[in-house]
């Protein structure tokens, strides 16, 4: 009996000091819900992410660069098109003189067409 | 009584001769005349018989005839069309209508071919061939009109180029005329340029409504085109070749310009007094069209 007195007289109390509060298990699955679903939400932002990102380089790469402007369903550009300056005034006056050249010897040719039809072909004489 | 009774029998005897006589005459008659009019029915039906032949010939005749004359035509109107179609100044829209209104010939015709082939009747089918001509004029009115509203829609088009260049050199000679380089002749070629624009587009604008105006009713066609015909020619050798001739003497001028300005030095400066020369060499070849 002594012997147990005195044993619990020597024995140190044992003293944890309390480093955190005890967690009550309610708040522990909460928390545990918490991370799973930011987990979650990560993977699925990061899924759809992928998901267009993909789809829009894919489809980038798929289809062919339109241009603009169709250059085949202009008839002919216009020279004020390109703005002129010191450098291309002789170009442009150059290039103009030569389409001018180009639809004189058409309208040319065309005058000369309408002066060659026979205009009797449609008389009634005899008819 | 004897005697008598012998002038009584002689009497009736004379008579029946007589009239025996007469009624062999009459039957004798009666069969020449059948004869005759049988001969005069056959003449009649062979002479109907020829006739619808004839009449037969000449519809055949007249359905060859018009056939020729729209194939001709059909023929004629494609030549147009691929005229049309080849033509690379006009404006979508301006093509576009000038093709639909060939073609909108060309089916009448096709429809008109298709009529007269079926004609019967010889008054119908002269009356179908007529409207081969009178319907369409082809060759008087409709080919000569698109041919004409081709050139004008054409020389429009050369004119709105030019006319789109003015500000554009305008600009130029104003900044040219900040740095107090003398422009005045520059500019005086510039006005013409512009004077010569205005005389086209109005000349365009006139000849294009009065050649609208001809129709299938028009009296005489060629006395509408004959005139623009002239004002074209008077647009391609007097006003463009002026304008041409206002362009070649302007480039030497910027060419000077160019040279005398102290940013001339810059490459692309370099590049314009190249192309400077060898255009200056080129505008000495420009001569009006003839």
């Amino acid at each position: 009996m002594d012997e147990n007195i005195q044993q619990g007289a020597t024995q140190t109390p044992i003293f944890q000091p309390a480093t955190s509060a005890p967690v009550p298990a309610g708040d522990r699955s909460k928390s545990l819900y918490l991370m799973i679903g930011l987990v979650v939400l990560i993977l699925v932002a990061g899924g759809l992410y992928m998901f267009f990102y993909g789809k829009i380089a894919t489809n980038s790469a798929l289809k062919p660069v339109v241009p603009a402007i169709n250059p085949t369903s202009q008839t002919q550009s216009s020279p004020a098109a390109q703005i002129v300056t010191e450098a291309n005034i002789d170009q442009t006056l150059d290039n103009t003189d030569k389409t001018m050249q180009k639809s004189i010897n058409q309208a040319t040719s065309d005058l000369n067409d309408v002066s060659k039809i026979d205009s009797t072909q449609d008389s009634t004489n005899g008819l | 009584m004897n005697r008598k009774c012998f002038y009584y029998v002689a009497t009736i005897a004379t008579a029946g001769i007589l009239l025996t006589q007469g009624a062999i005459n009459a039957l004798a008659q009666n069969s020449a005349g059948g004869q005759a009019l049988v001969q005069d029915v056959n003449r009649m039906q062979n002479q109907a018989s020829r006739a619808a032949q004839v009449q037969q010939t000449q519809l055949q005749s007249v359905i060859n005839r018009s056939n020729t004359l729209i194939t001709n035509r059909i023929g004629f109107l494609n030549n147009l069309l691929s005229r049309l179609q080849s033509d690379t100044r006009l404006l979508a829209d301006e093509k576009s209508s000038l093709a639909t209104t060939v073609q909108a010939d060309i089916s009448g015709l096709t429809t008109l071919k298709t009529k007269i082939d079926a004609d019967t009747s010889l008054e119908t089918a002269r009356a179908d061939e007529k409207q081969i001509i009178t319907g369409y004029y082809v060759y008087a009115m409709f080919v000569p009109k698109v041919r004409l509203l081709i050139v004008l829609d054409n020389l429009q088009t050369v004119s709105n180029n030019v006319q789109a260049l003015v500000p554009q050199i305008q600009n130029l000679i104003n900044t040219e005329q900040a740095q107090g380089k003398d422009v005045s002749k520059l500019q005086a070629q510039l006005n013409d340029v512009s004077a010569q624009l205005q005389t086209i587009n109005s000349e365009i604008a006139k000849d294009k409504a009065a050649v609208l105006n001809v129709s299938v009713g028009t009296a005489n066609p060629g006395a509408t085109f004959a005139p623009i015909r002239q004002d074209i020619a008077q647009i391609i050798r007097v006003d463009l070749a002026k304008i041409r001739a206002d362009f070649a003497q302007m480039r030497p001028l910027f060419h000077q310009l160019i040279i005398s300005n102290p940013r001339s030095s810059t490459p692309s400066a370099k590049t314009a007094t190249g192309s400077g020369t060898t255009a200056t060499k080129s505008a000495g070849n420009i001569t009006p069209a003839q």
